[in-house]
């Protein structure tokens, strides 16, 4: 008891201090300025949309949204910044599509920010987020290559986050009486006991546009169990990792898998229509980002609201260690803004410990970055709640072996989109040796 | 006689299975855009089902979107209909005005690089328009055009001068010199030829043209996406209302329906001058 009384009174004591401190920030300092905000359309985007009005009575800046659906914003956004516009000020942006755009010089380096107190409110607490993903957004850059280094530069602040999970329609598989499985072959196994149940249901669903986007959810998140890895050595040893013998075998399983579970139109799919399947019920499971699981289970917002459930990504058969790949949604200063000051306020207002919050109990900013986010009674109350199944226990089990699974360069898209374009040929009957090979090949030709 | 019957009773089923193949997906969307989410979800597709004006609120801002569960984010689809119609309006004028007489030029005159001339101005339509936009994007920005009506109605040429240009040199041809001539034997002069004799012969020929460029125009995306912010037109506006968080269909369904009625009244209204323009000049 009295423990607890001292715990709540240096809690207390930190909160009063924090609100004393914040109050002695300028947040007017940049009063009167516009700024541009571009982003994802995502419920992400939302949580911000939300509060922006007190942003703008907060500090007097006026921020305009410029939100557009996933791939069209991927497009615009690589115009925008390789043009040099000063259009947008802050972006919406991910770590590996990063590792592209850094080495032309295309964001703010944040160090600078971060470590001005008269920039960073005293309460922003940027150690706060994931070690994990500060660290993936920590790198140098010379002569047009990623050097990782955790002294680096930093480059942007994580936003929100995404682990790859499988998630299943518990409805359906109790119906079926399958049990979730838990490696890629039992997943096979599973997609062929339920298409034999009732073949109106498609037993899995993942992307596999050829887009860097499909490779960087199940594949990569898979690939790993079986020991592959894009990229193997270092420096001038650097060399594709996707002709072992691990790969072949992993591609062996995943092509059968794809050719056994998947819909017809596995090609075209993105996450539209991954999500589409296991909210409608078309769809048994499907492995992607689990914040879609999440967001169909709130009350209401689907009929699937409280049937879809959650469990670690596939592995290889035999092995019990799983790997998930994250993806974190961030927000960065395009190089050529204008109002960088007033950008840096925005950003830090964004991604604080309040916004994540209150994103995450709206059930928007469902994978916060902030560890005092998860460690909230509020959002652990909200997550808890039965209609989100086992959401929280597995994104606890899951974050603890979540990484970035890239290996960090420049080039990171034209080798991805390239896997992504020879895992579409593999699906389709090419050799899966022959087809690596290829791709192998083509990759370093562009090592060279 | 029995023969001619049958023929005629295949030759109406296939018009009409080509029909519903066509009017089918129209159909379809009108009846998506009055359905709630789980309805448009449901399997096997319901045909009959409660309908609801929910989804047009919320494409409109009548309703609060946050009640609806579309997110926070306004739609206000309203603006981009305005910009459409504003943009493609605009593109078929100036298109007209440039195009017409670039057209008559081409169909009456003999000069040196004429064919060549005509064919660079078709060439913009056998560019992809992705290869032409990133430089327009960044020219631009450096000349304050981006994400103006003016700039979008000038890129727009690209898309509806061509188009204007050879239709209307085609229709021109259609029409006998001796016409214009016989106004010159009394005493008219060329302007007065052009505006009081080729235009009134043009006009059923312009009014299909410029319906085809509209609808050409209205349907554009990759020169709105690249080059406005707020000046959106409608196709990019629907690619908008896709958001992950939320059951986007009932939603995108009413939206593809608001984007359809404008292309569809005046295709009703002009049907009779579109398909005039079609085969104007086509028969020598």
């Amino acid at each position: 008891m009295k423990k607890h009384a001292v715990a709540l009174a240096l809690t207390a004591g930190v909160l009063t201090t924090s609100n004393v401190l914040a109050e002695d920030f300028d947040w007017r300092k940049y009063e009167g300025i516009e700024i541009t905000w571009a982003y994802d359309i995502h419920p992400y985007a939302d949580a911000v949309v939300a509060y922006l009005n007190e942003f703008e009575e907060l500090t007097g800046i006026k921020v305009k949204p410029e939100l557009y659906p996933d791939d069209t914003y991927w497009g615009k956004l690589n115009i925008q910044l390789s043009s040099g516009s000063t259009d947008w000020d802050v972006v919406g942006t991910g770590i590996q599509p990063s590792w592209d755009v850094t080495p032309a010089g295309q964001l703010t380096p944040l160090k600078e920010f971060l470590e001005d107190p008269s920039m960073t409110s005293p309460d922003y607490d940027y150690e706060d987020i994931f070690p994990a993903l500060r660290r993936a957004w920590t790198w140098n850059v010379e002569e047009e290559k990623i050097i990782d280094t955790p002294d680096g530069e930093i480059w942007a602040i994580p936003h929100a986050f995404e682990t790859v999970q499988l998630m299943y329609r518990t409805d359906i598989l109790d119906r079926l009486g399958v049990e979730p499985p838990r490696t890629l072959t039992d997943l096979t196994t599973a997609c062929k006991q339920i298409t034999k149940s009732d073949p109106s249901i498609t037993p899995m669903a993942v992307r596999g546009v050829r887009f860097w986007s499909s490779i960087h959810t199940a594949p990569i998140s898979i690939a790993r169990s079986y020991g592959v890895s894009d990229f193997v050595g270092s420096g001038e040893d650097l060399d594709t990792g996707l002709d072992s013998a691990d790969s072949i075998r992993f591609h062996k399983d995943y092509v059968e898998m794809i050719q056994t579970c998947a819909p017809d139109s596995w090609a075209n799919d993105n996450w539209y229509q991954v999500v589409d399947g296991l909210s409608s019920g078309k769809t048994a499971m499907a492995m992607d980002a689990n914040m879609f699981g999440f967001w169909n289970n709130i009350k209401g917002a689907s009929d699937a609201s409280g049937k879809i459930a959650f469990a670690p990504p596939l592995t290889a058969p035999g092995e019990a260690e799983f790997a998930s790949n994250i993806f974190a949604w961030s927000l960065a200063i395009n190089s050529a803004s204008e109002n960088k000051g007033a950008a840096w306020y925005f950003m830090q207002w964004a991604t604080s410990k309040e916004m994540n919050v209150r994103g995450a109990t709206d059930g928007k900013l469902v994978n916060s970055p902030r560890t005092s986010t998860w460690e909230n009674p509020a959002w652990i109350d909200y997550a808890k709640q039965p209609e989100f199944n086992n959401f929280y226990d597995t994104f606890n089990t899951v974050l603890a072996k979540s990484s970035l699974l890239f290996t960090p360069r420049y080039g990171f898209g034209t080798a991805i989109n390239a896997w992504a374009v020879a895992m579409q040929d593999m699906v389709g009957g090419e050799d899966v040796e022959e087809r690596l090979s290829e791709l192998a090949d083509e990759i370093r030709e562009e090592l060279e | 006689m029995l023969q001619g019957k049958l023929t005629s009773l295949v030759l109406n089923i296939l018009i009409l299975a080509v029909v519903f193949v066509m009017a089918f997906p129209i159909v379809w969307i009108v009846m998506n855009s009055f359905k709630e989410a789980a309805d448009i979800n449901a399997y096997p597709p319901v045909f009959v089902f409660d309908s609801t004006l929910e989804n047009y609120k919320v494409l409109f801002d009548i309703a609060d979107a946050e009640a609806t569960n579309y997110g926070t984010l306004k739609v206000e689809f309203f603006k981009p209909v305005i910009n459409s119609l504003v943009i493609s309006v605009g593109a078929v004028l100036l298109s007209l005005v440039a195009g017409v007489p670039a057209g008559y030029a081409l169909a009456r005159y003999n000069f040196r690089g004429k064919e060549d001339l005509a064919f660079f101005v078709l060439g913009f339509r056998f560019a992809p328009v992705l290869l032409v936009v990133i430089p327009i994007f960044q020219f631009f920005q450096v000349i304050g055009l981006y994400d103006s009506y003016l700039g979008m109605i000038w890129v727009y040429q690209l898309i509806t001068l061509p188009m204007i240009i050879w239709l209307c040199r085609s229709y021109v041809e259609d029409i006998p010199v001796e016409i214009e001539e016989a106004a010159a034997i009394c005493g008219a002069k060329r302007p007065q030829i052009m505006l009081q004799v080729v235009l009134p012969l043009l006009r059923t020929g312009l009014v299909g043209a410029s319906l085809l460029v509209f609808l050409l125009a209205w349907h554009n995306f990759a020169l709105g996406l690249i080059l406005t912010a707020d000046k959106t037109p409608v196709p990019v506006a629907l690619l908008k209302l896709l958001n992950p968080g939320i059951s986007f269909y009932p939603v995108v369904s009413a939206g593809l329906v608001i984007s359809m009625i404008v292309p569809i009244g005046l295709i009703i209204l002009g049907q009779r001058h579109l398909e005039r323009g079609l085969t104007f000049g086509a028969l020598k």
